[in-house]
């Protein structure tokens, strides 16, 4: 048996195992530019995570690509004259292939205008990996982007619309969620004001794919909300364009090999990876203070900053983005700043947590 | 004829039509500059009532923003239908699969997860 079928049925088994436990009736969903994460909460406190890959690789109908098909174990959606390969197996297939590139149903952090079937495809993909409601009206929280500030002409109503939608007819009672607050639920920021805690106060940050959602919060309470385009996905076309490296395989580099604070910088990959992080995230940093600024946001008291998201799991993020921070003016005092525990899972969790106060609410 | 003379708009010292030409002797003219400083108020009102404070949704929350366009025509009625068109799939369309994903298990200290519950299920989203 070889390593990846061994890997598949380890998967297997642990997926049995997770079918038998005790879930309560709330779920959370990340719906990623890069992934898409489900998270459930079982009656013992531990959350259960599931994620697959949001990527595809097209394959044009053909006698050819059936039998590849055939004779692989690869999944697929079929939409009118089109193969699409999902998740894991779309970039395994396009680094053997070494043409081509993955196509994603989201963009930027709503559905990709630019790919006629990614509502369809998305679809098919969320239907899988969320699964059936485990009881009538189960509370479902997804989290949706803020607009963004660099980006006027992109609005997220109708990615909400289509979503609320899918999951509405799957039978879930559904609500979308900021994709920052949803950090700050898992990761309860804290202001501390003359000693005193106040939690789910401060700012949190979940770092994507596609952009960078961030908000301010008072309590629990969204005070702003706004994101920056420009997040991992950028870092990977940029790598790509000046190593002359195909995409996927700077994604496989970047997420199996990187550490920020040991760069190699003779690695040329390696090396275009740390500058493109250190733009990016002083990017961000930068928009991020001047729309505090800009308005007039305040909150008493010395603020966390709580950070999540795929694009932070690097070890060192946290380090380098501290640094950008210290070298901009913010309009409040920060406390400190922290990667949640769980960076990738963070925001599906912090979704299942507000259906599960939904839940609660609905059936007092 | 001009209203201005050296620069000043002479029809402002005219008494106008059913009012009087200068401050009754009850009348106080008070000219002090109005300066709302709405963040701050806004500020002192999630203060004052803190959980209790309806959640106002901004399109970031719920993309509010996008339901009224410039016109001031609410098309939100047409996105869910248009939404509603897609969020399906068509009869030609086919998987091979039924369900997706790998699994990972976390555990977060319950006692904080259930405060944030508790805290969360209190605030009131304005529905």
């Amino acid at each position: 048996m070889t390593d990846s079928e061994n890997a598949a049925k380890a998967e297997e088994v642990e997926v049995n195992e997770v079918e038998e436990v005790k879930f309560k009736p709330a779920r959370g969903c990340d719906i990623g530019t890069s992934n898409i994460v489900v998270s459930r909460m079982t009656e013992d406190g531990t959350f259960v995570n599931r994620f697959h890959r949001d990527m595809l690789y097209p394959l044009d109908v053909s006698d050819e690509s059936a039998d590849l098909l055939d004779r692989s174990d690869y999944l697929f959606v079929k939409v009118k004259d089109k193969y699409y390969i999902v998740g894991e197996d779309a970039l395994k297939l396009v680094n053997a292939i070494g043409r081509g590139e993955v196509v994603r149903p989201m963009q930027d952090g709503i559905l990709n205008p630019s790919l006629k079937e990614s509502s369809e495809l998305l679809f098919y993909i969320i239907k899988a990996v969320v699964g059936e409601p485990s009881v009538e009206g189960e509370s479902l929280r997804f989290s949706i982007p803020a607009n963004p500030i660099n980006c006027p002409d992109v609005n997220n109503l109708f990615h909400a619309k289509v979503l609320e939608r899918f999951f509405t007819k799957m039978g879930y009672d559904s609500k979308p969620v900021n994709e920052a607050m949803a950090v700050a639920f898992d990761s309860n920021p804290i202001a501390v004001v003359d000693g005193e805690e106040t939690p789910l106060s401060g700012i949190a940050i979940s770092f994507g794919g596609g952009m960078a959602n961030i908000a301010l919060c008072y309590k629990g309470l969204e005070l702003n909300s706004f994101s920056i385009t420009k997040s991992g996905d950028e870092i990977d076309r940029n790598v790509a364009q000046v190593t002359g490296i195909a995409q996927s395989k700077i994604i496989k580099i970047k997420e199996k090999n990187l550490d920020l604070n040991n760069i190699d910088m003779s690695d040329n990959i390696q090396s275009a990876l740390s500058i493109y992080y250190d733009e990016t995230i002083d990017r961000i940093v930068s928009h991020m203070a001047r729309e505090f600024v800009d308005r007039k946001s305040e909150i008493d008291g010395k603020v966390d900053i709580v950070i999540a998201g795929g694009t932070s799991c690097p070890n060192g993020f946290n380090e380098r983005f501290a640094e950008s921070i210290k070298r901009h003016d913010f309009p409040f005092e920060i406390n400190q700043i922290r990667g949640a525990n769980e960076k990738f899972h963070a925001v599906s969790q912090g979704c299942c947590i507000r259906a599960q106060a939904d839940w609660n609410k609905k059936n007092k | 004829m001009s209203d201005y003379a050296d620069g000043k708009n002479i029809l402002l010292g005219r008494p106008q039509p059913g009012r009087p030409s200068g401050p009754s002797k009850q009348e106080k003219v008070v000219e002090k500059e109005a300066k709302v400083d709405v963040d701050a108020i806004a500020q002192a009102v999630v203060k004052a009532i803190g959980d209790k404070m309806p959640v106002v949704m901004q399109g970031n929350s719920t993309g509010g923003q996008g339901a009224k366009v410039e016109d001031g025509f609410d098309n939100s009625k047409t996105l869910e239908r248009l939404a509603d068109s897609m969020s399906g799939h068509g009869d030609d369309s086919e998987s091979n699969f039924g369900d997706l994903g790998k699994v990972k298990t976390t555990k977060k200290d319950e006692k904080d997860v259930q405060s944030t519950i508790d805290l969360l299920s209190n605030i009131d989203e304005g529905e």
